[in-house]
């Protein structure tokens, strides 16, 4: 088959980004079929890979033209299918647009191209005692164009926030190929819209971000790791609960239930926790040196008075790197286990922690699922994890049923279908939980000012509108 | 001639919620009285005020406690819509660190709830214990605590919102992080009654820090701090604000105020580097007048009957200092060392042509000016918030989508 695109409009293509920068051959296009989210393969029309915001206004204005709807991509980490391209959609990837612009450490901002991957830019911001701070899992490969997507998170988030709170300005394409400047470290954020906090997670639905501004934070002078083993669930939980109402605000707060300790400890990351334990919490602390010790001992004694058999301590980085590794490797753990592994992503109060993680073991139970959990105790973020073999479509359906009645049981305790992973087209199903008719028609009103053309990643996010009755 | 807007009112809402016609001169803004003060005390009230707007040709004001009202009159004949009725602490939940609460609540009566459970909202914009809750979500107002901990837009977990016309949407929600959908909050916060009506808010909350102190350089005129200002960024300290001020505390000179919070032993080495012999600070305050200090920084240069807000990149704070004393008479000024926003309270007598000039050199070095506060005959040749380019158009764009019909604010962010 030849390529899905009118040769003039291909050739085009090829002009404005170079010969090899057009794929369009099926062999090299299955890259593109899925993100991390492997359930769905949707293969794209074409995949362009523009260099800079020139290029890619000019191929987006070329796209819009053709009336072809576009797909922005960043490393395809995602893991709500938001990069796959619907129905024939051209994928504009950020793979060549790798350059840090700029990195101002008076300052204390960077700008980058859109395509550059998280980790390289605290790398490059590190020699002036600077870094940035979001920290999804996937930070050695995700870009920082998919962490503004889908507004990322990470363990750090408790204390720090997320994304948002750290983009200070955006170079963005809009689906005509208009350039817009929104915002800047230098410009006054008050007194006027938030169209850099309103783009930001908006899933490549309102244009395409090119360049990205960020603000970086000093490295803190030092930092504290414990690592208390408990168990039972209920008393790592009941230990994040004491440590927060006690004043103290760690860095990260992480648990790891007992079935991903086992899945951890039988692989070949095993970290060194005990298989027996029912649960491991992760504190961490960082900030002026003289403080952590106290803060670390507080922390220790509230996690023993809730009933830790033991708390380890890190002081190097070494002995750092130990205790975080099997949180670190948690979902990689699970590949000899099942075939396919769904990680979900809900936030719930922190109070109602111990409720739904009960209430998920039950719903696990009832469709004979194994259900793992690791989560951001700290900010209520939950990441069930469901093992299975998609080849089985009777277990796939079970998955869906236990995926689903997750997600209302995290909304009817007061929480929310996605912490940090997206809505994509995973999660559009779910909107009418959390949303009614008007916040849905507000989101759709929004994305309409953007994208009047509706071309910019179209399908994802938002549900497709009820019909309406006729009179 | 069409009917008096509170006469329209009046026959559509309890007495209780229009205040009486005398009262209404305090409301004036931007120079210009509303021609009512409807205060609802529900969201169907809300409705009714909105709804009543369209139809019989009057626009609708929201403000809370008018600590920043805008300097630009609305457009035609109005009313405001005080939230003073829609107030109370409607869910704490300390273990939660979040709290949702209604629009009219007083920042004081949250932060007295929040204190008891040893919790904060670090928020510091000017006259911060004074303002409401939804006048704190409507303006994203940011004090000197915004870069340690965030700003309204940070912490702002979700909202309800009357639009212009009349939908009501519950956006965000009470969880820590949450990508459900675009984020429609962000967009809301800052918005300044132009989209939507705040009903109430949900916020994440801090543990309030054990200890907190004032660490004060007195010096000449600001200029001569700007020195130890670039040193405190290098100290190895993450003080919770610095900003320079002048005049100082005491009233007289300058001063560059670092604020430090934290556990005792970190309190005491971060307070030791900044005093130490690199950086020389001079004194270090504690209790009530570490406190009083810190309101002065706050609220000093917003007492001004012109008030305005420079910005530009933190280090390009001499040059913004330089273009702020060449182009206005300075009374008092307030420079966040950290995020680079100068308040500037000005003596009167100023002339638009000086502010253009100062904007234009602003804008030379890559920041913006705001007119805060000042008299509409300046306004009238001085636009407050100057022009966005194709972000000020997409910002049109949403205000017809949230309020089709021109309700809100018309004038808000046009002069």
């Amino acid at each position: 088959m030849n390529s899905l695109l009118s040769g003039s409009l291909e050739q085009k293509l090829r002009g404005i980004v170079g010969g090899d920068h057009v794929i369009t051959d099926p062999s090299r296009l299955l890259v593109y079929e899925s993100d991390a989210l492997t359930g769905y393969r949707w293969p794209p029309r074409a995949v362009v890979l523009p260099a800079s915001t020139a290029e890619m206004a000019a191929v987006v204005r070329l796209l819009h033209g053709a009336g072809i709807p576009m797909t922005p991509r960043g490393a395809g980490t995602g893991l709500s299918g938001g990069a796959l391209a619907p129905t024939d959609a051209v994928i504009l990837g950020t793979a060549r647009m790798t350059r840090i612009l700029s990195l101002d450490p008076v300052n204390r901002v960077a700008r980058v191209q859109a395509g550059v991957v998280n980790n390289r830019l605290s790398d490059a911001a590190r020699p002036h005692g600077l870094y940035y701070a979001p920290d999804p899992s996937s930070q050695p490969v995700c870009t920082l164009g998919g962490n503004i997507a889908e507004n990322a998170g990470g363990p750090h988030c408790l204390k720090y926030g997320v994304t948002s709170r750290y983009v200070t300005g955006l170079t963005v394409v809009l689906s005509d190929g208009e350039v817009v400047e929104l915002g800047g470290a230098g410009r006054d954020p008050e007194g006027r819209f938030d169209l850099v906090g309103l783009f930001v997670g908006s899933e490549g639905c309102f244009g395409m971000a090119t360049e990205i501004e960020v603000r970086l934070l000093p490295l803190p002078e030092g930092v504290r790791t414990l690592l208390a083993i408990f168990a039972t669930i209920e008393e790592a939980a009941s230990a994040v609960t004491a440590i927060i109402s006690d004043g103290l605000l760690p860095a990260a707060l992480e648990i790891l239930d007992s079935a991903t300790i086992k899945a951890v400890e039988a692989s070949v990351f095993a970290a060194g926790y005990p298989k027996d334990a029912g649960a491991v919490l992760v504190v961490e602390f960082d900030g002026t040196d003289a403080g952590l010790d106290a803060d670390a001992d507080r922390a220790a004694t509230l996690c023993q008075a809730a009933g830790a058999r033991e708390v380890r301590r890190a002081t190097t980085a070494a002995e750092r790197a130990a205790l975080w590794k099997g949180r670190k490797v948690a979902f990689g753990a699970f590949g000899r286990l099942a075939p396919d592994l769904i990680v979900q992503d809900a936030t719930v109060p922190r109070t109602k922690l111990t409720e739904v993680l009960h209430r998920i073991g039950a719903i696990g139970e009832k469709h004979g699922l194994k259900v793992a959990n690791v989560f951001h105790a700290g900010d209520g973020n939950l990441h069930p994890k469901l093992t299975f073999d998609r080849r089985n479509k009777e277990e796939l359906a079970r998955v869906d049923a236990a995926s689903k009645e997750i997600m209302a049981a995290c909304v009817a305790a007061g929480g929310t279908i996605t912490g940090e992973h997206g809505v994509g087209i995973d999660k559009r199903k779910y909107m009418t939980l959390v949303y009614g008719p008007a916040e849905l028609d507000a989101m759709r009103d929004a994305k309409r000012v953007f994208d009047p053309a509706g071309l910019m990643n179209p399908g994802k996010v938002i549900p497709d509108p009820e019909p309406r009755e006729e009179p | 001639m069409s009917t008096p807007a509170g006469t329209v009112l009046a026959g559509l809402l309890p007495a209780e919620a229009l205040r009486a016609p005398g009262d209404v001169e305090e409301w004036t803004v931007g120079g210009a009285p509303p021609e009512a003060v409807a205060e609802p005390s529900s969201v169907e009230e809300i409705k009714v005020v909105l709804a009543a707007a369209a139809a019989s040709g009057f626009s609708v004001v929201p403000l809370g406690a008018r600590t920043d009202p805008g300097p630009e009159p609305p457009r035609g004949r109005f009313v405001v819509l005080s939230t003073r009725r829609l107030a109370g602490v409607e869910d704490y939940q300390p273990a939660d660190l979040t709290v949702t609460a209604r629009a009219g609540t007083m920042l004081a009566t949250l932060g007295g709830a929040l204190a008891e459970r040893g919790q904060w909202l670090p928020v510091d914009p000017p006259f911060t214990p004074g303002k409401t809750l939804g006048g704190l979500v409507a303006t994203g107002a940011a004090g000197s605590l915004g870069m340690a901990f965030g700003t309204p837009r940070d912490h702002v977990l979700g909202l309800s919102v009357v639009t212009g016309d009349g939908r009501v949407l519950h956006l965000g929600g009470r969880v820590m992080k949450n990508v459900a959908g675009f984020d429609l909050v962000k967009l809301m916060v800052g918005s300044r009654g132009t989209l939507g009506v705040v009903v109430s808010a949900s916020l994440r909350l801090f543990p309030r820090p054990m200890e907190e102190r004032a660490v004060v350089l007195e010096g000449e005129g600001p200029g001569a701090l700007l020195d130890a200002a670039r040193r405190v960024a290098t100290a190895g300290v993450v003080p919770a604000s610095a900003v320079l001020m002048s005049p100082g505390p005491g009233g007289g000179g300058s001063a560059l105020v670092v604020r430090v919070q934290g556990a005792g032993a970190a309190v005491e080495a971060d307070v030791g580097k900044l005093l130490g012999p690199s950086l020389g600070l001079a004194a270090s305050l504690r209790g009530t007048e570490a406190q009083r200090t810190f309101e002065a920084v706050r609220d000093h240069a917003a007492r001004h009957t012109l008030v305005l807000r420079g910005f530009a990149l933190p280090g390009l704070l001499a040059e913004v200092l330089s273009a702020v004393q060449d182009a206005v008479p300075v009374a008092a000024l307030a420079a966040d060392v950290m995020s680079g926003r100068v308040r500037v309270g000005v003596e009167s007598g100023v002339e638009a042509a000086s502010l253009t000039r100062l904007r234009a050199r602003l804008e030379a070095l890559g920041g913006s000016l705001v007119v805060e506060r000042g008299a509409p005959e300046l306004l009238a040749g001085f636009p407050a918030y100057g022009s966005a380019g194709k972000a000020a158009e997409l910002g049109r764009a949403l205000r017809v989508r949230f309020d089709p019909l021109g309700v809100l604010s018309p004038g808000r962010f046009e002069t």
